[in-house]
């Protein structure tokens, strides 16, 4: 297992006031329930309502696309972010 | 009261309040005639709203010769999930000023007094206009989508709190 | 009539009269408005291979049918002319109130022509229009002194469009600026109102815009999009952390050009990026009728104001290789107030940069170095010392001094802050984008980058994206780009075809299949390459070291990845195929007959 920080949306923040949410998880998915289970406005920030995955996802700045995805094996002080298929800009 | 409140802190001035007020009143949009405005600095982006206080000023009615400003008892309803809910609960019962326009002869006193500035007279009846709180349903508070936190709100005070007793 | 005002207002500068002429309602109904609209009169208005400087010429200024109403981000303008910087069409969008304020005056257009004898301010009162001599008074302001001033001489709620010192001087990226911070920003149309002697358009319409004999149904209807499809979680990145959020993936991704394009990576990123913009945000604000609210507003160095977005804090940042926010920061300020397009400055300013660390020619500007960089964009604005060599642009400054190969364009219009070597999709999306070096017309970088559903290391299915894209999931194409940029609604809402049926059903009061969405879009999409090749627009490419073997990045995350020559040409080749075009790009018959182009080469 390891510990492992999402990064929350400007703006948003824990219950006592941080700006990531702190999991311990072996992958990024594990994390990222965790995540959600805290904060559930994080769900409808990464998947659909029909549980499809539209958000990217970042382990320390790169996408988890570029790696196994939702398996990609965590390490300690991880930090992850969420970033919508923006465009534009 | 109750009367709508417009956060300097919150409005992003988008003026989507506005918009909604004239198409809701004017059958069209027609922001020039809105019975609200946000007040916007494009320079430095400072803000400040333009709201009715209804009861809890009442210049104009003070100020009426012809008493053509009249109380009337109006139950809201405000249209969206938001933060008004959770304060005022679901429906609040108070007053609301609205102008009878067979009595009113546009003869500006309550234009000068009015210490926000939103009353005039309307453009093509000649009379005077004013939030009137859409009959229940303030459309300003429905469209004012500020993500976060709701910039333009219901504001209710103690006198309208005895009275929902 | 229900959306538009069906009225067109035309001045001519040269007489300095104006009169008012109805909307072609049968063009309407093809191309609806917006750039399908702008392109249908640009196409009759302006004279083929005619020279774009010709006083008759004219500069358009064309809205959207759902400005001036409650459908978020819809307040956007078009400005169009034939671009005096690359020969083609130019359509350029801004957001803020000036396109409403038009509605709500009685105009879905208006029409630029002739050059007044001297500088000149229009005002627009509904009907009543003026010609104001702009000297001594308006000339020679900045932006923001012109619009404070025309809101005290002419209205206090006039909406004006403006240009600052660079477009007195024609510079070739001089921009038009709105509500002080928004700008219709590339393509030359700033220039053409400097030689027009037109300083500044004010105006001010107190009439309204219908939208059936039922407001109350519409805003009900209106209510409840705004509900379901506007304020939803994927919309608010925009609200909370907006572009600068840009800048740490795409440089951790290889696609920031740095230092004139010669890395992908920017060592200095972390000064610029999201994180430091954030620590330095004072308030957030929205352009009119946009529910959504992108704008964010910074203070640092005594400089405050809204942005850098992300194109300026990568083509002013990384590509200069600048990472001091506050010197970023001044940067931005100073092109807003003079009218520069922040994406073409940055460009000729690292391009300055490149040439005098190689040394070629010594402009007194290294990368990095704040001293120089901050004196450029007067220089540059004023035409004076370097700034008369910037003003030449990319091309036109590397080939001067024999190294064209460091100009980093398309069609002559400065490449913005996306490098392909990182992104193989955006070169597709360059090469084909329909007025230059612009990123606005295919977003492959949502889905290569961002997204990370598609893999950027290949062309493998990518012309295919640039052309439909999946605006359901996220990257826009261009048939899609040039829906929204016709109804006109901003990129920060990710609208999809099936909601702007509903919202066009409203429109042409009936039921709207999305094929019909996205015939628009194509017919729209097909037109303005009519237009182009009516100009004769050269061939569609891209800098060769963008795709050649031997052009790949030494450093950063994109080091050793190459497209290659041949898999660029042929995927331009399947891209043709993809449109029903020949392989020089030209439509077909069939192509044109099935969307229903009304004009022919």
């Amino acid at each position: 297992m390891a510990k492992a920080y999402l990064k929350l949306p400007v703006g948003m923040t824990t219950a006592d006031g941080r700006a990531e949410v702190e999991c311990d998880a072996a992958t990024v998915g594990e994390a990222l329930e965790q995540a959600i289970a805290l904060e559930p406005r994080m769900r409808l920030r990464i998947f659909r309502d029909d549980g499809r995955m539209y958000a990217g996802v970042f382990l320390n700045g790169r996408n988890i696309n570029a790696r196994e995805g939702l398996d990609t094996a965590l390490e300690d002080g991880d930090k992850m972010m969420v970033v919508p298929p923006l465009s534009g800009g | 009261m109750p009367h709508v409140m417009i956060s300097s802190k919150k409005c992003t001035g988008c003026h989507m309040c506005e918009l909604a007020c004239s198409a809701y009143h004017e059958n069209a949009y027609r922001p020039s005639v809105a019975r609200l405005y946000s007040e916007v600095n494009p320079t430095t982006g400072a803000i400040k709203g333009h709201t009715c206080l209804q009861t809890a000023c009442a210049k104009c009615q003070e100020a009426c010769p012809h008493d053509a400003i009249v109380t009337k008892e109006i139950t809201v309803r405000v249209k969206g999930d938001y933060p008004s809910k959770e304060k005022n609960g679901e429906v609040v019962k108070g007053y609301v000023l609205v102008v009878d326009e067979e009595k009113c002869t546009n003869c500006g006193e309550c234009y000068d007094v009015c210490p926000t500035n939103v009353i005039h007279e309307h453009p093509d009846r000649h009379v005077a206009f004013k939030c009137d709180l859409c009959d229940g349903e303030p459309q300003c508070i429905a469209f004012c989508q500020n993500p976060h936190v709701l910039a333009v709100d219901l504001k209710v005070d103690k006198k309208d709190k005895e009275l929902q007793a | 009539m229900d959306f538009y005002k069906g009225r067109v207002l035309r001045i001519d500068l040269s007489a300095g009269t104006s009169a008012v002429e109805p909307l072609n309602m049968e063009w309407a109904q093809k191309y609806v408005g917006g750039k399908g609209l702008l392109l249908r009169y640009m196409w009759e208005e302006i004279a083929p291979k005619s020279d774009p400087w010709a006083p008759e010429n004219p500069v358009i200024l064309m809205t959207g049918p759902f400005a001036g109403t409650n459908v978020s981000t819809a307040s956007r303008l078009v400005v169009g002319c034939k671009s005096p910087q690359t020969g083609i069409l130019n359509d350029s969008y801004v957001g803020g109130s000036f396109a409403p304020e038009m509605k709500f005056a009685g105009y879905d257009a208006i029409i630029i022509k002739g050059e007044s004898p001297q500088p000149v301010v229009v005002t627009i009162k509904d009907d009543v229009v003026s010609f104001v001599p702009a000297e001594p008074k308006y000339w020679g302001l900045s932006t923001s002194e012109i619009e404070e001033a025309l809101r005290r001489d002419f209205d206090p709620n006039a909406k004006t469009l403006s240009i600052g010192p660079a477009g007195e001087k024609q510079i070739l990226w001089a921009c038009l600026s709105t509500d002080q911070y928004h700008k219709a920003g590339r393509g030359g149309h700033g220039a053409l109102w400097g030689r027009k002697n037109l300083k500044a358009i004010a105006i001010r319409g107190t009439g309204s815009v219908t939208v059936g004999d039922d407001a109350k149904a519409f805003l009900d209807d209106l209510y409840r999009i705004h509900s379901e499809y506007v304020l939803t979680e994927d919309n608010l990145w925009a609200n909370e952390e907006g572009t600068p959020v840009l800048a740490q993936i795409m440089s951790d991704a290889g696609v920031m050009p740095t230092r004139n394009w010669s890395s992908g990576t920017f060592d200095g990123v972390e000064g610029i990026n999201s994180d430091s913009f954030v620590k330095i945000r004072t308030k957030n604000r929205a352009c009119y009728q946009c529910a959504i609210g992108c704008r964010q507003f910074h203070e640092a160095g005594g400089v405050a104001g809204e942005g850098p977005e992300y194109e300026t804090i990568a083509l002013c940042g990384g590509n200069c290789g600048i990472g001091d926010i506050e010197a970023l920061m001044k940067f931005n300020a100073e092109c807003d107030e003079l009218g520069l397009d922040t994406i073409s400055t940055g460009s000729v300013v690292g391009l300055a940069m490149d040439l005098t660390e190689k040394g070629v020619k010594d402009f007194g500007l290294r990368f990095g170095e704040v001293e120089g960089y901050l004196k450029a964009p007067a220089l540059l604005a004023r035409g004076e010392g370097i700034g008369a060599d910037l003003a030449l642009g990319a091309r036109a400054l590397a080939t001067k001094y024999g190294h064209p190969e460091l100009a980093m364009e398309v069609k002559n219009m400065e490449l913005p802050g996306y490098d392909p070597r990182g992104a193989f999709g955006m070169s597709i999306g360059y090469a084909t984008s329909d007025r230059g070096g612009c990123h606005m017309r295919a977003y492959p970088i949502a889905d290569e980058i961002v997204g990370g559903t598609l893999p950027p290391d290949t062309l493998e299915g990518k012309a295919q994206k640039v052309v439909w894209g999946n605006p359901a999931e996220g990257m826009i194409g261009e048939n899609f780009s040039a829906v929204k940029f016709t109804g006109i609604w901003c990129d920060f809402w990710a609208i999809t075809p099936e909601q702007v049926a509903q919202l066009f059903k409203h429109l042409w009061k009936r039921e709207v299949a999305e094929d019909d969405v996205w015939k628009v879009g194509e017919r729209v999409w097909n037109l303005g390459r009519l237009y182009n090749l009516r100009e004769d627009v050269e061939p569609d490419d891209i800098p060769k070291k963008l795709y050649a073997e031997d052009g790949a990045h030494t450093t950063g995350a994109s080091a050793g990845r190459s497209i290659g020559t041949e898999t660029f040409k042929n995927a331009l080749q399947e891209f043709y195929q993809i449109r029903g075009w020949d392989e020089n790009g030209v439509p077909s018959e069939a192509k044109l007959a099935e969307l229903g182009v009304d004009v022919r080469l």
